[in-house]
């Protein structure tokens, strides 16, 4: 046990190295080059930029590990089941009252509630949904998900639409996803917040955690108050996307490829795989981010949500084929 | 230990599942509980347990509300095996069978150690319990639950049909465990459709109808003659002491019957 405790102890580190690597690789990343910043401007921004990527990146992931154990579904993740969509749609909706009321669109970052509010929500209509009589059902959870979101989505498109100028300054970020420059320090802050303390309670829950992905009566005679910790797995998986999404909207795929990945390095308990899959995703996300900057397509920036659904698609569908669960 | 009175459960909709079922375990005491799909089993396990609460009657652990127990106290209570064999996580075998000590760590090792033994479970714990058979899930969850019984003691031990998918072997090696427990002080209430198997363990049992009231409870020869099956199953059963023990099982019009 110890060797196995051990080996799974050291696969983290490696994990936590790997991100650092990836964190140093953005640092050193300039449109079309590998070369350190030039100056203190240039290494603010892609600092900013390189701790939101791996903020938003954690979080997904996480929060990805935490909503497959509450529905007891390998396949669910904070996109698929609608939860960034959701939250991506409550931010719309506050960009579009601001802007309603004071006649130009909102210059800082949405309030720490819209997405939280925007998040659980669509969480908790999707639970409610496909849940009655469990989760056992594995594709109704995932249908109900999708569907849920494709019409937050849709709500964010209509939401756009109404905008002064059709939204056209808004960009990419609200639908598919990106990593913004103007990230304020106080964003971030709550964004990291949340990831700390989603990760913290996540280690703290962990042994819960595992007894609750087994059959309820059977975890309630191990001793575990089922109910409270599947409210603390929805709460803290509706802040991490919630704090995700306020920095860089929905990004897909992360959620569910972060665990995916981490399950594979650290093993299936909870207690290391929440803290795993962070850092998978984080790693994930922002080498995703510095091959956006790398790589120049000669028509600006590409918005890394396209990056992560165009590889994170094609690795859902291998892993639907293999069931590499 | 267990003290079941007159307990009814109706789901939400209001569809009876159980009507009116008593029964009194005592430390060490091993009873089955038998009837046809559908006749409440698993509900009356699930009351037993304390995951439902009964609509009318009373269930008690220890003298407390099942259901009302605090999480630590049912743990050293009692353990339970549901029907399902579903886990919701790749875990591997071991670190299923140690979420049964998760509350009382001390001594932990020993009893994984007990009950891996005689479970034949040695090769498999670091295998994913996705990876497993549906009889190789059965043993694991069954280990983690005897691992939590194993010295706690006057304690419950619920298995619902813990043996579906077992082979023979397997099934024999549970029937030593659950008596070695009894043993140990450790009450046992288990559901099974494994009569010949329901008959070996028990010394008391309550057969139910499928409408889900109670047919006959008492002292397992009597609660479980065949007559008393009959009217529970609907069909005739033989009851037949053979060299290697007592065999329950019905009478066939089966081909080769002669």
């Amino acid at each position: 046990m110890s060797g196995e405790r051990g080996r799974s102890a050291a696969a983290l580190w490696a994990l936590l190295a790997a991100t650092l690597v990836a964190g140093g690789l953005r640092l050193m990343s300039g449109p079309g080059e590998l070369a350190p910043p030039r100056d203190g401007v240039e290494l603010e921004l892609r600092g900013m930029r390189a701790a939101s990527a791996l903020v938003v990146g954690g979080s997904l992931a996480a929060a990805g590990a935490m909503l497959q154990a509450l529905t007891q579904n390998p396949l669910a993740s904070p996109a698929l089941l609608g939860t960034t969509s959701g939250a991506g749609l409550a931010v719309m909706v506050w960009i579009f009252v601001v802007t309603q009321a004071t006649g130009s669109p909102p210059r800082a970052g949405p309030p720490v509630w819209a997405p939280l509010v925007g998040a659980l929500g669509s969480l908790g209509v999707v639970l409610a949904l496909a849940g009655r009589g469990g989760f056992g059902d594995l594709l109704r959870l995932i249908l109900t998900g999708v569907v849920v979101g494709m019409i937050a989505a849709a709500g964010s498109m209509l939401v756009q639409h109404l905008l002064p100028d059709r939204g056209l300054a808004l960009g990419a970020r609200w639908f598919l996803g990106d990593l913004s420059d103007d990230v304020t320090l106080g964003l971030w802050a709550w964004a990291a917040g949340a990831l700390a303390v989603g990760l913290v309670v996540g280690w703290w829950l962990g042994p819960a955690v595992d007894a609750v992905t087994l059959d309820e009566g059977e975890a309630l005679t191990m001793g575990t108050p089922v109910a409270w910790v599947r409210a603390a797995l929805f709460f803290l998986a509706g802040l991490l996307t919630a704090g995700a999404v306020s920095l860089a909207g929905p990004i897909g795929f992360i959620g569910l490829l972060g665990p995916h990945l981490a399950r594979r390095i650290v093993g299936a308990e909870h207690r290391r795989l929440i803290l795993g899959s962070a850092l998978a995703g984080a790693t994930l996300l922002t080498l995703a981010d510095a091959g956006v900057r790398l790589i120049d397509l000669g028509a600006g920036r590409v918005p890394v949500g396209v990056v992560t659904a165009v590889a994170g698609g094609p690795a859902l569908l291998w892993l639907l084929r293999r069931r590499a669960w | 230990m267990l003290s079941l009175r007159d307990v009814s459960y109706a789901y939400p909709d209001g569809t009876p599942a159980l009507r009116g079922a008593s029964l009194d375990l005592a430390a060490g005491e091993r009873a089955a509980l038998v009837g046809p799909n559908g006749s409440g089993k698993s509900t009356l396990c699930r009351v037993a347990i304390g995951a439902l609460r009964p609509t009318s009657g009373r269930a008690e652990l220890g003298g407390r509300p099942a259901h009302a127990l605090g999480s630590r106290e049912r743990a050293g209570r009692v353990a339970y095996v549901s029907p399902s064999a579903r886990f919701g996580s790749p875990l591997t075998a071991r670190r299923v069978i140690e979420l049964g000590r998760r509350l009382r760590p001390r001594d932990a090792a020993a009893a994984v150690d007990a009950v891996v033994e005689r479970l034949e479970l040695g090769g498999l714990l670091e295998t994913t319990v996705w990876r497993l058979s549906d009889g190789e899930r059965q043993r694991v969850s069954l280990a983690r639950a005897a691992a939590q019984v194993w010295d706690a003691g006057e304690a419950l031990l619920v298995a619902d049909e813990a043996t579906s998918a077992m082979d023979p072997r397997l099934t024999a090696a549970t029937l030593e465990l659950l008596l070695e427990l009894s043993d140990r002080g450790v009450a046992l209430l288990t559901a099974a459709h494994d009569l010949t198997f329901a008959r070996r363990l028990a010394q008391t049992a309550l057969v139910m109808r499928s409408d889900g009231s109670p047919a006959s409870c008492g002292a397992a020869a009597e609660a479980m003659a065949p007559a008393r099956l009959r009217e529970a199953f609907g069909v005739e059963f033989v009851e037949a002491r053979t060299e290697a023990g007592l065999v329950v099982t019905t009478r066939g019009a089966a081909s080769g019957a002669t």
